[in-house]
């Protein structure tokens, strides 16, 4: 596009970055609070599955972004990157007007070419707001994948009984987090592969947000269940969000232990309820259930762009396990 | 009674097949396409017969809509079909068409996506039968199976309105007791009133099809592979809600199945006694579980699951495309009250 320069985001880019972004972003919302460059080099520069930012400059000002945040997953028996786009923004004056190429879907285009594909990204996903979904649907290839809907437990239960196994709060993840993944892998045909070091970024050193992680632990001090969670709003006000769940099938007393610590937790923390999202197929939707939680619809759609026939939003649907932790939403 | 309309133009597909909408003497070749599709995909179809055809489309009330591709033979090679529903909307009166049993009987082996023919009856269908004026077509819209879906996306311009969900409950944890001062008849017909309750009952759902005596004759008590019963909730001579049960299969699961469910959205009492009256049916019909399929964005999704329900997935995916200005995918969403009956899948 004249006048523009569309390429991956390079050293030195940052601060007129982030000066767009915060003028963007908090331009309709009065509650935001400015990102900050360390907040920024978290999400952008210390996600060990990698970098997806693309730029568009124009006079050597970042004027535009689609990015997203790549995960490692394990996808029918081998690891690829999925990516979660978040951020996408085009600074106001440069917005697009009639017969003018929009510089939000041309930045985006570069991007997907750069980084999606059968031997590159896997999958492209989102939470995207009305606006961007209906441009992503008219242009960028966007596919539902589900009408997204909420477990929420409108009400904290009564403390659990003693004989449950004992739920500790976790500091940091080590080993034992890639240990408990492989054991629920089986159950899951695509899923991020939850490690010491995805955890570990993802959970203990945000830089803004506080999870309480709470883990099982058997008598060896092997980890046998985790939930991660923190205070937001999702679905409903002021819910204790669970961030990541990640339990073996047919655990029921790790999850209830797990359960009834992060009860705990949300009483202490003033929540007015619980709220999760778990994929249909999984059998965790109807145990949830089973414990008073209610299956609520949201605003939300989970979008996929897919660059593989066998990665369908189909395919999704039906196999791929995903939390409130691999969106931006808690 | 309205017949299946019939009047858009002939083309020509190729120098063997042509489009063109249904006409009398079509029904034979239309069953023997039908049952050779079907057969492939299901090992329990059962071929359907002459008088459910003719039950299906020529009898619905509101309409039906079928283009053929036939080739030199006069064998059909493809159809799109769509069954069509009164709307009552703030709008003012629309046409919903539920787009059912379309097809390509193409060589064994191929898939959907390369179904020039059901995806050329599609186009031709969208051109002569759906826009915004008053006797068009303004939403065509199907529960799709995910074959369905990803040609019809890619082809048809359907849209993902909602992931389906179904609501399933043990019956022995519903109430079952009727609230005190109602009175619960059943019938094999439309009980006296249901228009007028439906009118009531309307007026707080946004988009509803029409269920007025002729379509619930129609759709139930006519049909003629299953049995249906109405239960007509009364409070003295008032009718406060109707229900229609069936004993069947959904989604892999026999169970009682809450076919449909007429009352107004505010009327607790009443959907509480109904709910009742659906349990005690399913415990006698030796159903164990009670399925109700209904938008997840209605009052009753939270209110049922209070009361014991549970969601489960199905493989069904609610898609839709609007061809009216006021309407688009988010107001389906959101407005939009349906019923299993509603669908052709009980």
């Amino acid at each position: 596009m004249d006048g523009y320069e569309i390429r991956a985001l390079r050293p030195g880019d940052e601060l007129s970055l982030l000066q767009t972004f915060n003028q963007v972003f908090g331009a309709d919302d009065p509650g935001f609070q400015p990102r900050t460059l360390e907040q920024w080099r978290w999400a952008f520069e210390r996600n060990p599955a990698g970098q997806r930012v693309f730029v568009a400059l124009h006079a050597g000002e970042v004027v535009a972004q689609y990015a997203a945040l790549p995960v490692r997953v394990w996808i029918d028996g081998g690891p690829r990157h999925f990516a979660q786009i978040v951020d996408s923004m085009v600074h106001p004056a440069h917005r697009a007007r009639a017969q003018r190429q929009s510089l939000f879907v041309e930045t985006a285009r570069a991007f997907f070419e750069c980084y999606g594909g059968a031997q590159k990204d896997l999958v492209h996903f989102g939470w995207p707001n009305a606006r961007a979904l209906r441009l992503g649907e008219r242009e960028l290839h966007y596919d539902t994948v589900r009408t997204q809907l909420a477990l929420v437990l409108e009400a904290l239960p009564a403390p659990a009984p003693a004989a449950l196994p004992e739920a500790v709060e976790l500091e940091r993840f080590d080993l034992q987090a890639k240990w408990l993944w492989d054991r629920c892998a089986d159950s899951h045909r695509a899923s991020t592969i939850r490690d010491a070091d995805y955890w570990n970024w993802r959970f203990v050193d945000h830089p803004r947000q506080r999870y309480t992680r709470h883990g099982v632990l058997d008598a060896a001090g092997f980890l046998r269940g985790v939930c991660i969670a923190r205070r937001a709003s999702f679905a409903q006000q002021d819910l204790w969000c669970i961030a990541d769940w990640l339990v073996p099938p047919g655990e029921t007393q790790v999850g209830l232990a797990l359960l009834a610590a992060t009860a705990r937790a949300a009483r202490a923390q003033g929540a007015r309820g619980i709220a999760a999202i778990v994929p249909e197929w999984s059998a965790w939707f109807p145990w949830f259930q089973a414990r008073g939680f209610l299956a609520v619809p949201t605003a939300y759609r989970t979008i996929a762009r897919s660059f593989h026939p066998r990665a369908g939003v189909d395919w999704l649907r039906w196999n791929w396990w995903y939390q409130l932790g691999e969106s931006d939403l808690v | 009674m309205i017949p299946v309309s019939s009047h858009a133009a002939a083309r020509r597909l190729s120098a063997e097949t042509i489009l063109r909408p249904w006409k009398r003497g079509d029904e034979a070749a239309i069953l023997r396409a039908h049952a050779r599709v079907f057969s492939r995909e299901d090992p329990h179809f059962e071929a359907r017969t002459l008088q459910h055809w003719r039950w299906q489309f020529e009898r619905n009330p509101a309409g039906a809509h079928i283009l053929l591709a036939l080739d030199a033979d006069g064998e059909v090679r493809g159809q799109y079909a769509a069954l069509r529903q009164r709307v009552h909307a703030q709008q003012g009166p629309l046409n919903f068409a539920q787009s059912v049993d379309s097809f390509h009987a193409r060589p064994r082996g191929s898939g959907l996506a390369r179904a020039s023919a059901f995806v050329r009856a599609g186009l031709a269908y969208r051109e002569s039968y759906c826009g915004a004026a008053p006797e068009q077509d303004h939403v065509v819209w199907g529960l799709a199976n995910p074959a369905a879906w990803r040609s019809g996306s890619r082809r048809l311009g359907y849209e993902h309105v909602r992931t389906q969900d179904l609501l399933s409950a043990d019956v022995e944890v519903l109430p079952q007791q009727q609230p005190a001062g109602f009175e619960l008849q059943e019938s094999e017909l439309p009980p006296a009133g249901v228009a007028e309750l439906q009118a009531r009952a309307g007026a707080g759902r946004g988009l509803r099809a029409e269920r007025d005596e002729a379509w619930l004759r129609w759709r139930f008590s006519e049909h003629p592979g299953a049995r249906y019963v109405f239960g007509a909730l009364r409070e003295g001579a008032q009718l406060r809600g109707v229900g229609v049960y069936r004993h069947g299969e959904f989604a892999g699961r026999s169970a009682g199945l809450l076919c449909d469910w007429i009352l107004p959205d505010t009327d607790q009492a009443a959907r509480f006694g109904l709910l009742a009256w659906f349990a005690r049916r399913s415990r006698a019909s030796g159903a164990r579980e009670l399925l109700a399929l209904l938008p997840d964005t209605a009052s009753e999704w939270l209110q049922f699951q209070r009361m014991g329900f549970c969601v489960a997935p199905t493989p069904y995916v609610l898609a839709a495309r609007c061809f009216h200005p006021a309407l688009d995918r988010e107001f389906l969403f959101q407005r939009w009250f349906y019923t299993l009956g509603d669908t052709d899948l009980v």
